[in-house]
This record gives C-alpha cells, sequence and structure tokens, in this order.
C-alpha cells in the first residue's frame, strides 16, 4: 500500500454512520463511526456507564448485556449489529424510584459483590439466565457463572446469590 | 473502513465480488477479538446478520442444512437428536454470551485449529456449501482447511451453509484445557461411529496446523470391529483395542509447546480422550442395540 | 485524654499522633484482662446477626477491648454496630450501574492517550520518529520524555550500596528500554479510536541488546546488565539474620529436609485496570487528576516533583475503584505522564489501560526462587531455618516500596508462626529485562508461608510423624512471642485454629475418605498451612525496613454539621474493602448514631489531610483506629456542650443512643446533637467560655514496633485425576482469627477472594517469557484465571483474639486468605502423590506436572492408578 491509500485507508476509518439503537425500551440515535463497538457507544455515547470493560476480548464478560433477551457480550458487537434487537443494560434491572430488584438484593445481601466492577456483567448473566432456565440449580447456575470473571468474591457468594433469587423467584410463583 | 450491512444473499456476494479483502462478520466472536486486539485492520466488514437464509436450518434425507449464522446456543436447542457431536462442541464453546452468538460459519470462516465446531464436523462428516457471484460449490470437510487459519474459500466466496449427515448411531466431543467452559482447549477431539459404512470417523483440534482426522486410527478401528463382528454383535470392545486407537489418534496429531500446554502433554491427552470416548460411544453403541433388541 | 503513662505492654505498643492521643495505661490494664485466650464464634451465621457480639452480652461492655476508648467508658452507648453484618452502603450504586469508576469521567473535551510501547526486551532506542502519528486523522499531540521534560520515578531504600542499588524508572522511556511494553512515546487524539490509529504509524528504532529473562541468567556470570550500575543484576542483596552457631546446628540435627522451589510470575489482575483522567483547572490553580490509585497522596507527591509544581497545585481524586490487590499502591509512570500531558495541552486527557497492556507492561509479582533448609531434632521439633530467597523484580523498582519489598518482606517473616531457635536469610532482588513488580497482596508470604509448610510436612515424612502434630509441636503458644526475627508476636489462635481444623476435616470424614480411595487406586490429598499475617504495618516497621519513604500513620477528620450528620475522613483508600461500610461503623458506635448519619469520605487530596492509602490489611487497624479516635475526640465536646446546655457538669453526662447527650442515672435530661450543633454553629453566643465553635476533631494513630498478626489454618482436600493431571479441589475449610471481625461477613468475603486468588497462583496463573524476553501471556486465552468451576466453596470458622491496641479489636483481614492457601493447595497435592514417590514444589502446579509425577514419579508404577476422571 503506498503512503498516500494508507492515509485514505486511515481517513476511511473516521467516516460515521447513523446507527439506531433500542436501549432499555428507548429509541436512540447515534453517529458513530462503522467500528465503535457497542460497549463504548452504551457507555460513551449514551452515558449508560453501568457497563463495563475489562478485556476487549470476550473473556471476562464484565460487559455482558442483554441482546433480544440474551446474553452477549457488547466489547464483541459492533453497535450497528444491534440495529434491530433490544437491547438491556444493568441500568434497566432497578425500579425507577432506584428500588433495588429481587436480584439485585439478592447479591448485596450475600455480599457476591467487593470493588462492584464485574457486577453490571454477573448481573445481566444471571438476569439472562434466570429467564430462560426458571427451574435452574445450583450446579448450573455455576456453570454459568463460569462464564465471567471476578476477581474479588471467589464466586461462591455470587452463585448463592443468583440460587437464592431463583428459588425465591419460584417460590413466588408458587404462592 | 467500509462497514457494509447487505440485507440478502445477492447483495452480500456482490459486496464480497467487489472487496474481496473484507472480512464477513456475523457473532463477531472470532474477528472481534482480532479487531480489538489491532492485530487485524480490514479494509472493510460484511456484516451478515441481516442476511435470513444464513439463520435457519432444514432437514431432508437424512442431512442437515445448518446455516453458516445459526448460533451454538440453537443447536443445543433443537440440533441434539440428528447432530449429537456438534452439539456437545457447542456446549463447550466459551460461554452463553458466546453461545448465543457465535456460529458454525464463524469456525469454519476464521479456520483457527482450536475452533470447537471443527473435530465435530470432522467426526460426522459433510460439506461446506459456498457461493460467490459466479456460482456455488460444495467443498466436503475433509479438504475445506488448507493451513493455519487458511481454508479452501476463494476471495470472492462466502459460507453459506454446512450439510452434516444426521447422526445414526453415537458421537462424542471431549475438550481439554484448563478451564471447562472457557477460553481455547489446549485440545479437543471428536468422534463418531458409522455403522451403516463400517466406519468410525474422527476429529482432532488444537493439536496440528489445521483440524485433522486421525485416519490410521480410523482405519485400525475399522478393522478391528470388522474383523470381530462387532458391528453386528455389539460385543465388548477390548481395552487393549480403545489403548491402540487412543495411541494412533495420538501418532496423528503434530502439535507444538506452547504456554497452554507442551505437545507431549497434548499427545497424551489426545490418546486419553480419544480411548475414553471411543469407550463411551461404543458402549453406548452396545446399549442401544440392547434397547432395540 | 491527659494521660501520657508509658503505654507499654509486654513489647506491644500503641502510639497515637498527636501524643495526646496516646492511649491510657488504664485502658492496657482494663484490656490485659481480656486478652487471654480466643474465642471460638463457629458459626458465622451467628455471627452475621446483627448485634449479636457475644462479647457484648457477658458482662457489659468491659468485657470487649472495644468497650475501651481513651478513658472516656461513658461514651459508649448500646446498641453496637460493629460485629455486624450489615448492608454494604457501597451495594446500591455498583448494582445500578451508578457507580463511578475512572473510565466513567468524561469531562468537556477529553482527549485520549496511549502508549507507544516497546517492542523489544532490551535496546538502546536509536530514534523515534512520530511524525506521521501526528499526520494521522485524529491525533491531537503525541510526545516522548524530552518533549514534556519528564523525569525519572526513583524509588530508595537507605541501605548502603553493597545492599541497595539506587535505580531509576523513567516515566518515559528515554535512551533505554528494558522489558516488552516500556512506554516511549504519549500518544494524545480525540478519540479512543484515533488514538490506535497513531500508535500504528509512530517508527522507533532500536539497537537492541541481550536481554536478560530469568533470575538465573540475571545471576551469571559476565550476564549483559540490566541496569549499568547494578553489578551482577542485583538491586536488593541483604543477609537480614544469621544466628552465630547455626551451620553447627544443621551438622548435629536429627533431621534436616530441604526445599528448592520457583513459583510463578503473576499479575494481580484487578479486574478494572488502570486508568486516569488528568485535567488542569485554571479557577483553582490545580492539575486534578483522577487516577485509580491506593494510595492519592503518594501520587501527588510524585507528580508535583515530577511536574515542578507544588502539592498544593495538584490534586489527586480517586473515583470507585474496580480492585487492587497491590497493583495500584505503587506509582504508574503512565499516570503521571498523563498529567503532563493534560498540563501541556490544557485540556483534559484520558488514559484507560487496555487488558494486553495490563497483563504485560503493568507490574507484576511473586516470581521467587527459595532454597531453604530446616533441621529438627528426633521429636519434630524444629531447631534451626535456613533460606536463600532470589525474587525476580523485572526491570525497575517500584515507588515507593522499591525493589526490596519481596525480599525484605521474606526474610523477616519467615519464621512464620513457629518458635524458630536459629535463622539465617539471604534475601536478593535481582533485575531483569521483564515487566517491573509490585507489592501483590500477601506480598512474599504466599511463597514463604508455602516454603515453610513444605519443610515441615517433609520434616513429618522423615520422621514418620502426622503433619499436623508437628506442627503443633512447635507453633508458638505464649504471647507475647518474640522471635529470632526480632519480631513480637501479639497473642493469636496458632494452636486453637489448627486444633479446630483439624478436627473439622476428621469429623467431615476426609481422612476415611482418603484411604477409602487410595483403596480404588484414586489420588485424594489433604494439606494444611498455618500461618499468621502481620496486618497494619505502622511506621517502625517501614521504618526498620529501612525505607526512605516511611508509610505508617493515618489521620482522620471529623465534622458534625447542624442536623447531627458526620462526615469522617480517612487517608486510607477503599477498593473493594467495604470501608464505606466499616469505617462508618466504628464511627456510628462511637457517637450512638444512626449509619446513615455517618458519611466516609476518601480519596481526594484535596479533602484529607494526609494518608498512606490501602495496602497491607492496614485499614481496619490503622484508618479504623483513627476515625474511632476522631470520633472519641469529637465525643468529648460533644459532651462538653451537651452538659452546658443540660446546666451540668461534663462529668455527669452521657452519649446517647440515636445522637444526643444525657444525664447520667436521670434519661429524660438529654439534648439531641442537632440542639448541640445549633450553638455550635448558628448560635455560638451561646458557647460556653472558652469554648470554639464548630464541630470537628482531628486524631491520628500509628503502630509502633511490631503491628498485630492475624492467623489462621486452612485445609485442602484435592483429587489428582491421572488420565489428565487435573486437580480437583473437593474441599477447602478455612480458621481464621482476625480479632474482632468489624463486619464478619465482609471479613468471609475478603477470606473466600483472598483464597481464590491463592489457588490461581498455585493451580493456574503464571506470566512467561521466551528466551527474546516476549511475553507469552498476552490475553485471557493464555493468563489463566479461574473461573467459578476451578474455585470450590469455602468453609469459614472463626476464632476471636482481640488485638490489643486497635481501636475496635480488629486486626486487619485482606491478604490472608492469599496467602496460606498455595501451601494448603501444594500440600495436599503432595499428599495426594506421596505414594508415587514425588514431590511437586514449584507452582503453579499445572495439570502436565501432574499427570507426569503420577505416571514417572520413582514408586508411580508400585502406586495403583484407578478409574480415570471422565
Amino acid at each position: 500500500m503506498t503512503a498516500e491509500s494508507t492515509a485514505q485507508a486511515r481517513t476511511g476509518y473516521r467516516e460515521r454512520q447513523l446507527v439506531v439503537l433500542d436501549v432499555n425500551g428507548t429509541e436512540h440515535e447515534v453517529l458513530v463511526e462503522p467500528r465503535r463497538t457497542l460497549v463504548d457507544v452504551l457507555r460513551h455515547d449514551l452515558g449508560l456507564t453501568g457497563t463495563h470493560v475489562g478485556c476487549e476480548h470476550g473473556i471476562c464478560g464484565a460487559c455482558t448485556v442483554l441482546v433480544d433477551g440474551r446474553p452477549a457480550r457488547a466489547c464483541l458487537m459492533f453497535a450497528a449489529q444491534a440495529e434491530g434487537s433490544a437491547v438491556r443494560t444493568v441500568e434497566s434491572l432497578a425500579g425507577p424510584d432506584g428500588e433495588l430488584s429481587d436480584l439485585q438484593e439478592a447479591f448485596t445481601r450475600h455480599h457476591a459483590l467487593q470493588c462492584g466492577f464485574c457486577t453490571p456483567g454477573f448481573l445481566m448473566l444471571a438476569e439472562g439466565h434466570l429467564a430462560a432456565c426458571p427451574r435452574t440449580d445450583k450446579a448450573e447456575i455455576r456453570e454459568v457463572v463460569a462464564a465471567n470473571l471476578c476477581r474479588c468474591t471467589g464466586y461462591q457468594t455470587i452463585v448463592e446469590a443468583i440460587d437464592d433469587c431463583a428459588r425465591q423467584r419460584r417460590n413466588r410463583e408458587e404462592d | 473502513m467500509e462497514f457494509l450491512r447487505p440485507s440478502t444473499w445477492d447483495e452480500a456476494l456482490a459486496a464480497k465480488a467487489e472487496y474481496p479483502s473484507a472480512v464477513p462478520i456475523a457473532g463477531g466472536t472470532d474477528v472481534m477479538v482480532e479487531l480489538n486486539f489491532d492485530r487485524h485492520r480490514p479494509e472493510a466488514l460484511i456484516d451478515l446478520n441481516r442476511v435470513p437464509e444464513l439463520h435457519t436450518w432444514e432437514i431432508d434425507d437424512d442431512v442437515v442444512r445448518l446455516g453458516a449464522s445459526v448460533p451454538y446456543t440453537r443447536i443445543i436447542d433443537h440440533l441434539t437428536d440428528r447432530l449429537p457431536g456438534l452439539s456437545l462442541a457447542a456446549h463447550t464453546v466459551g460461554s452463553p454470551q458466546i453461545r448465543n452468538r457465535g456460529s458454525v460459519g464463524g469456525n469454519l470462516g476464521a479456520a483457527s485449529p482450536a475452533g470447537d465446531a471443527h473435530p465435530a464436523l470432522l467426526a460426522s462428516g459433510g460439506r461446506v456449501e459456498v457461493a460467490s457471484v459466479r456460482g456455488t460449490r460444495m467443498i466436503p470437510i475433509d479438504d475445506f482447511y488448507l493451513g493455519v487459519k487458511r481454508n479452501a474459500l476463494e476471495e470472492d466466496e462466502l459460507i453459506l451453509a454446512v450439510h452434516i449427515p444426521s447422526a445414526t448411531a453415537p458421537q462424542q466431543f471431549s475438550k481439554i484445557g484448563t478451564r471447562n467452559a472457557m477460553v481455547i482447549a489446549v485440545c479437543s477431539f471428536g468422534i463418531g461411529l458409522h455403522p451403516e459404512t463400517g466406519t468410525v470417523r474422527t476429529g482432532i483440534g488444537s493439536a496440528a496446523p489445521t483440524p485433522r482426522r486421525a485416519t490410521d486410527a480410523e482405519e485400525f478401528i475399522a478393522a478391528e470391529l470388522a474383523d470381530a463382528g462387532l458391528w453386528a454383535s455389539r460385543g465388548e470392545l477390548a481395552a487393549s483395542t480403545a489403548q491402540r486407537f487412543g495411541e494412533l489418534v495420538a501418532q496423528a496429531a503434530s502439535p507444538i509447546d506452547d504456554v497452554r500446554g507442551s505437545a507431549a502433554y497434548r499427545r497424551h491427552a489426545l490418546s486419553v480422550m480419544a480411548r475414553r470416548t471411543l469407550t463411551w460411544t461404543w458402549n453406548e453403541y452396545r446399549t442401544a442395540g440392547r434397547a432395540a433388541a | 485524654m491527659t494521660t501520657t503513662a508509658n503505654p507499654t505492654r509486654g513489647g506491644l505498643t500503641a502510639r497515637a499522633l498527636p501524643p495526646e492521643n496516646l492511649v491510657t495505661a488504664g485502658e492496657v490494664a482494663a484490656r490485659e484482662g481480656t486478652a487471654g485466650r480466643p474465642r471460638a464464634a463457629d458459626s458465622s451465621a451467628a455471627r452475621r446477626a446483627a448485634g449479636s457480639v457475644p462479647s457484648a452480652a457477658t458482662g457489659g461492655e468491659a468485657a470487649h477491648p472495644t468497650a475501651v476508648d481513651s478513658g472516656a467508658r461513658h461514651h459508649r452507648p448500646a446498641g453496637r454496630l460493629v460485629g455486624a453484618s450489615v448492608r454494604r452502603r457501597e451495594d446500591p450504586r455498583l448494582l445500578t450501574g451508578r457507580g463511578r469508576f475512572v473510565d466513567d469521567l468524561h469531562p468537556a473535551g477529553v482527549l485520549h492517550a496511549a502508549f507507544v510501547r516497546s517492542t523489544v526486551a532490551h535496546a538502546e532506542v536509536a530514534s523515534v520518529d512520530l511524525a506521521d502519528v501526528l499526520a494521522t486523522p485524529g491525533v491531537v499531540a503525541a510526545f516522548t520524555a524530552d518533549d514534556l521534560g519528564l523525569g525519572d520515578i526513583s524509588a530508595r531504600l537507605a541501605r548502603p550500596v553493597e545492599e541497595f542499588v539506587p535505580t531509576d524508572m523513567p516515566i518515559l522511556a528515554r535512551d533505554r528500554v528494558r522489558f516488552v511494553g516500556e512506554p516511549i512515546a504519549i500518544v494524545i487524539a480525540d478519540d479512543a479510536y484515533a488514538v490506535e490509529d497513531g500508535l500504528e504509524a509512530a517508527k522507533v528504532t532500536y539497537r537492541t541488546l541481550p536481554p536478560v529473562v530469568s533470575d538465573t541468567a540475571a545471576l551469571a556470570p559476565g550476564a549483559p546488565l540490566v541496569h549499568d550500575n547494578a553489578p551482577a543484576n542485583t538491586l536488593v542483596d541483604v543477609a537480614m539474620f544469621a544466628t552465630p552457631g547455626i551451620d553447627e546446628v544443621f551438622a548435629g540435627a536429627a533431621c534436616v529436609v530441604r526445599v528448592r522451589t520457583k513459583t510463578g510470575r503473576q499479575n494481580a489482575l484487578p479486574l478494572e485496570t488502570r486508568g486516569a483522567v488528568a485535567e488542569w483547572i485554571d479557577k483553582d490553580g490545580q492539575l486534578v487528576l483522577h487516577t485509580c490509585t491506593q494510595t492519592p497522596h503518594q501520587v501527588r507527591t510524585v507528580a508535583a516533583r515530577s511536574l515542578g509544581l507544588d502539592e498544593q497545585a495538584v490534586r489527586v481524586v480517586v473515583p470507585d475503584m474496580g480492585g487492587g490487590f497491590g497493583i495500584k499502591c505503587v506509582v504508574g509512570r503512565e499516570e503521571i505522564a498523563v498529567a503532563a500531558a493534560a498540563l501541556r495541552l490544557r485540556r483534559p486527557v484520558k488514559w484507560i489501560e487496555d487488558r494486553k497492556d495490563a497483563l504485560t507492561a503493568s507490574f507484576l509479582a511473586r516470581e521467587q526462587r527459595y532454597d531453604a533448609r530446616a533441621a529438627f531434632d528426633a521429636e519434630g521439633r524444629i531447631l534451626a531455618l535456613d533460606a536463600d530467597v532470589v525474587c525476580d523484580m523485572g526491570a525497575y523498582s517500584c515507588y515507593p516500596f522499591t525493589a526490596g519489598i519481596e525480599p525484605l518482606m521474606a526474610s523477616a517473616e519467615m519464621p512464620s508462626v513457629y518458635r524458630v531457635p536459629a535463622y539465617r536469610v539471604r534475601g536478593r532482588a535481582v533485575t531483569t529485562n521483564k515487566a517491573p513488580t509490585a507489592p501483590y497482596r500477601g506480598v512474599s508470604r504466599p511463597q514463604y508461608v508455602m516454603v515453610v509448610e513444605r519443610l515441615f510436612e517433609r520434616a513429618a515424612r522423615e520422621l514418620g510423624l502426622d503433619p499436623v502434630e508437628i506442627r503443633r509441636r512447635n507453633v508458638i503458644t505464649e504471647f507475647p512471642y518474640t522471635g529470632v526475627n526480632n519480631i513480637t508476636y501479639d497473642p493469636g489462635s496458632y494452636r486453637e485454629s489448627l486444633d479446630l481444623c483439624e478436627r473439622l476435616v476428621r469429623e467431615e470424614g476426609w481422612y476415611e475418605a482418603k484411604a477409602a480411595a487410595a483403596a480404588e487406586g484414586r489420588h485424594l490429598g489433604i494439606g494444611y498451612s498455618c500461618f499468621s499475617e502481620r496486618t497494619g504495618y505502622g511506621s517502625a516497621a517501614f521504618a526498620a525496613r529501612k525505607m526512605e519513604v516511611v508509610p505508617g500513620f493515618d489521620i482522620a477528620e471529623i465534622r458534625m454539621d447542624t442536623t447531627g450528620a458526620v462526615t469522617v475522613t480517612s487517608g486510607t483508600q477503599n477498593h473493594g474493602q467495604s470501608h464505606e461500610t466499616t469505617l462508618a461503623q466504628i464511627v456510628a458506635d462511637r457517637l450512638g448514631l444512626d449509619l446513615a448519619k455517618v458519611r466516609l469520605q476518601q480519596g481526594d487530596t484535596d479533602r484529607i489531610t494526609y494518608g498512606w492509602g490501602t495496602f497491607a490489611s492496614r485499614s481496619v487497624v490503622v484508618g479504623g483506629s483513627a476515625v474511632g479516635r476522631a470520633a472519641a475526640k469529637l465525643a468529648d465536646k460533644l459532651l462538653v456542650l451537651g452538659a452546658h446546655l443540660l446546666g451540668t457538669e461534663a462529668g455527669e453526662v452521657e452519649l446517647a443512643p440515636g445522637g444526643g447527650v444525657r444525664v447520667r442515672g436521670d434519661h429524660a435530661r438529654a439534648v439531641p446533637y442537632t440542639a448541640i450543633a445549633e450553638i455550635a454553629y448558628l448560635k455560638s453566643n451561646l458557647l460556653p467560655e472558652g469554648c470554639e465553635p464548630g464541630l470537628a476533631a482531628t486524631a491520628s494513630f500509628d503502630v509502633l514496633d511490631d503491628g498485630t498478626f492475624s492467623n489462621a489454618t486452612h485445609a485442602c482436600v484435592v483429587e489428582l485425576h491421572a488420565g489428565t493431571g487435573r486437580v480437583e479441589i473437593l474441599r477447602y475449610i478455612c480458621v481464621e482469627d482476625c480479632g474482632v471481625a468489624v463486619h464478619p461477613q465482609v471479613v468471609e468475603g475478603q477470606c473466600r477472594g483472598g483464597i481464590a486468588q491463592g489457588i490461581a497462583g498455585a493451580l493456574f496463573e503464571q506470566v512467561t517469557y521466551d528466551d527474546n524476553g516476549e511475553p507469552s501471556a498476552t490475553s485471557f486465552m493464555d493468563y489463566k484465571v479461574p473461573t467459578a468451576l476451578e474455585i470450590p466453596d469455602v468453609a469459614i470458622h472463626h476464632l476471636e483474639t482481640p488485638c490489643l491496641f486497635t481501636e475496635t479489636g480488629a486486626k486487619g483481614a485482606g491478604e490472608g486468605g492469599t496467602i496460606g492457601a498455595p501451601a494448603a493447595v501444594l500440600n495436599a497435592v503432595n499428599d495426594a502423590l506421596a505414594p508415587t514417590g514425588t514431590e511437586l514444589d514449584d507452582t503453579p502446579v499445572t495439570p502436565e506436572t501432574v499427570r507426569n509425577a503420577l505416571a514417572n514419579g520413582p514408586r508411580a508404577a508400585a502406586a495403583p492408578t484407578g478409574e480415570e476422571d471422565r
């Protein structure tokens, strides 16, 4: 590639496109470079900084959001790829007055977070799993939890919190 | 960087013809890692998410035609009966987040020796349906992997689907890594019994420059089973036979030393996995026979 | 608080600054009565229940050290929060995505920075050409060290050059690079994507030098020099102890055992990488540096000196932090470079480290080599310990701790929990062409505890003794105990924790399970580790290391406002440890306030007088005591003013629960804090004569002498799988004693998280380098952080030997889990391997090494091999 074409290719990176996203039930229009990832758009263009970036290669899971109800790594998606899908982030979990959801309550009750950096990813991972598998058990929860990394807790209380939340949801259903 | 977003298959093929260096992206689980680590700066990306036929599957004449972008989760949910080996491999893929977006087409496109789908595809056999504006062709899976991260696609071609025979007998997939559900494997192994042809097919992952079959091991076990009439009798497999099969599988690999494991350990692990999975599938075959009888 | 009697008790001294805060003699006497044996509090559930602190229920407040505060026992109201696992106050914002981490800060016009980094391990930098970088669309600026006038970060020990060779870490490399990833230039662009484009365009040429990639290569005769002024690549070489006649002891001993081990280089790996946002604020004449650091005042000092500013012109602010574990308690060169760029550009500049840089170019830890021997008599009593410790510190000395951090810790404390009569140690720090090192949770203790515990296990095997029994014969049981290493150990439950832990393992049937497994040809092993952890190092302890910068004390300020609520500051720095909850519990108890009325402030050098941040398990010991004392001082003033309003003497009143002052014996006569605050602020004309307006107090705390030792015994049960060599942890039990637990649930969280990191080091994580000094683990694909499938549940049991000199009786709890786990895991693995005749001492123990040991050990053929794992 000549110097000139290199410069052109680079210029190409600066072109922007309009992307329409449905995030937490609200439609957003953003003008972004095509290479901009979903997590960067959520955090820096929409100001939803609850979703975190821990590795940018799809291992740590701190950036987990729900895409059409299923957990996905927001660092491995371009924002444009989320067009037409419903995206949910950690900001959607609590009530409008800030009241914690049952899952969030279970996390604080069990001390399932310390520094809290990985927590939004675990919450969304759990939210997706509990919606898909309400009859889940502890062994299955442990496998799901193994999808994300936490450096503070040793995982035990995260598993216990999700299991507790699942049981309570089942009990409420039976009542 | 151009970001091309075709909404039909024809548009996708036209885009690939116009930008032969463009990288197709569906779930993004392989491509995005390379992009985020700046190892790769493609001139253009073709986002295939909007092409409907890539997300569907059809079943006819005991062959599953699996769209290239069907995520692993749906294979597990819907195709475990017909594609048990691939479904087991899908279970071991990364994490729920990756299983929800990653697909067989992505694995084939990247052609990484560590892709989880490869050993299962090799063990079941099948063909990759690829297309370009010039037309469509079928590539047997055995001819698909050419080198490290290199496959048999021409530069204007895209993967449309994979045609995989429905299983007629037990299949297995096994993977060894420090972690169960995460990260690329130290090595992996797939096996499929094919009583209708009297053959056993295998697939080795992460232990050679490309995914590959262990043909000596396959020939050995086919001869052993045939000589003893075991396909029909569903008799017990001698431990020494499984042992020898494992050794031959290990010999078929050409692993390297790296931080995940030494070549010696990889060979050993392969022999263990091959021995075990052969034993499991064979025992399952025997049990199924007894149940049928 | 007028008494200044000598507070010494058995070598344990508490000191506060200024001197009027000295603990009174009467207080110490009161504590002596309660400091006897540890109390078993073996049901964690019971301790979780609010207010169920056993000591509080037995015979009134004096039965518990926390009840004794600075001679003002009447300050103590009923309904204690200390000891209760209240809901964490940090949680609501962190659970709802409303935490504010450094990458969440987005000042208007912020620019994004990244670093051109060395691609070679060792070289002279021939040229740096940034012209194409500057031509890249979106790039705003690119600077080398010379462009910004940046110098070095220099950490020093006050030791002679034979013991310590001073070296400097350039903020940006100038003429020489010493590891792959070393920063050479800073590139600044208008977004995080453009800055990556800019980095690609940088052209650096090198004249490569031969790299030094291991400690053995570094020490080899004729090795290339990493620093020209450091002969033999040795930065620290200290022979701290050498008991006369120790060689004769070894020569005459009934049993001498030896352990040689190499431990893997690790990354502390907080999930949040390092990062900073710097901005010059004209209005304040200040450079504001938001950075995720454990030690804000240290960053301020280095930033001010590096930028040629007074410290008042630099404000370091710490947002929410996503963990640290030590990697963030040293000053990073990147945060200083970002500050310099923001100062030059007069625009906000943000740098967020990516994971690849975090893995390869930040600070690492733990790569050590031990050659250790221990002598025992025929009954298994240890006679002598002799160790040579070599720590591979990488390319540079970290600030403020220096490259001495690991060898000096190992040298000072290696005798551990045992009565070791003779001790000799040589500790060295060698420099290599690898990323530099920083303290990481436990600092050397995970390693030397593993070595010492392996020595005891080996001696037990040689002498035919039970491995728990040999420890029982050697652990310190009489306190205070002054060891051969001149450290005085305060009371702990070394023996009791060992006994309880072993009992639990027996009661759960693990010995029978092991025997049954062996009969089937399976490989089960049981391993223990018994250890203590010095927590709350004071300035005396750090001065003993001969650090030129001597951390130790903490200062707390407390202010009550007109609503009767208080704001308390602490120089400690929360990054996951729950300080907003636990330090507030201490203050709320002192003042009889609801927790909601206490707000903790940390992490802002403009608001915090001074502090050393959070590391070395010091926060509850030093910071907790400082806030407690500040609250007690405020209480004194509240009592004076309350008595004035009630028309009586200060001696006649006490603090009332819920926040007020009442007359003793006549509780109906009371005034709320709001009434007191009213005259302190809004109607100061009503203040008694000579009383100054306002309700504020400042107190400080330091630990004299040797600090306080938490302790624990861990037990681990593993099964080794013959086919793959996988190590499966079947059970993990921890019996811990960190004195009074301010918040038992938080203590358990620290234990579990620490144990997970210890297991990670024992079995999984390692940063390796190839012969060219190229790091091999550049992503999570190769740096194997364990997940929920590798880390077992941990059963935790508590003992409680209160600390004699902290305000609450608490000892530190931050690092113990990490310290004990490698030894317990290694001992369990080796117990399982015993029939094969192989022993594994290096970490991490990989499936491959286990599988080879099972297959090829000297007695492997004799050892039965049963069913393999699936």
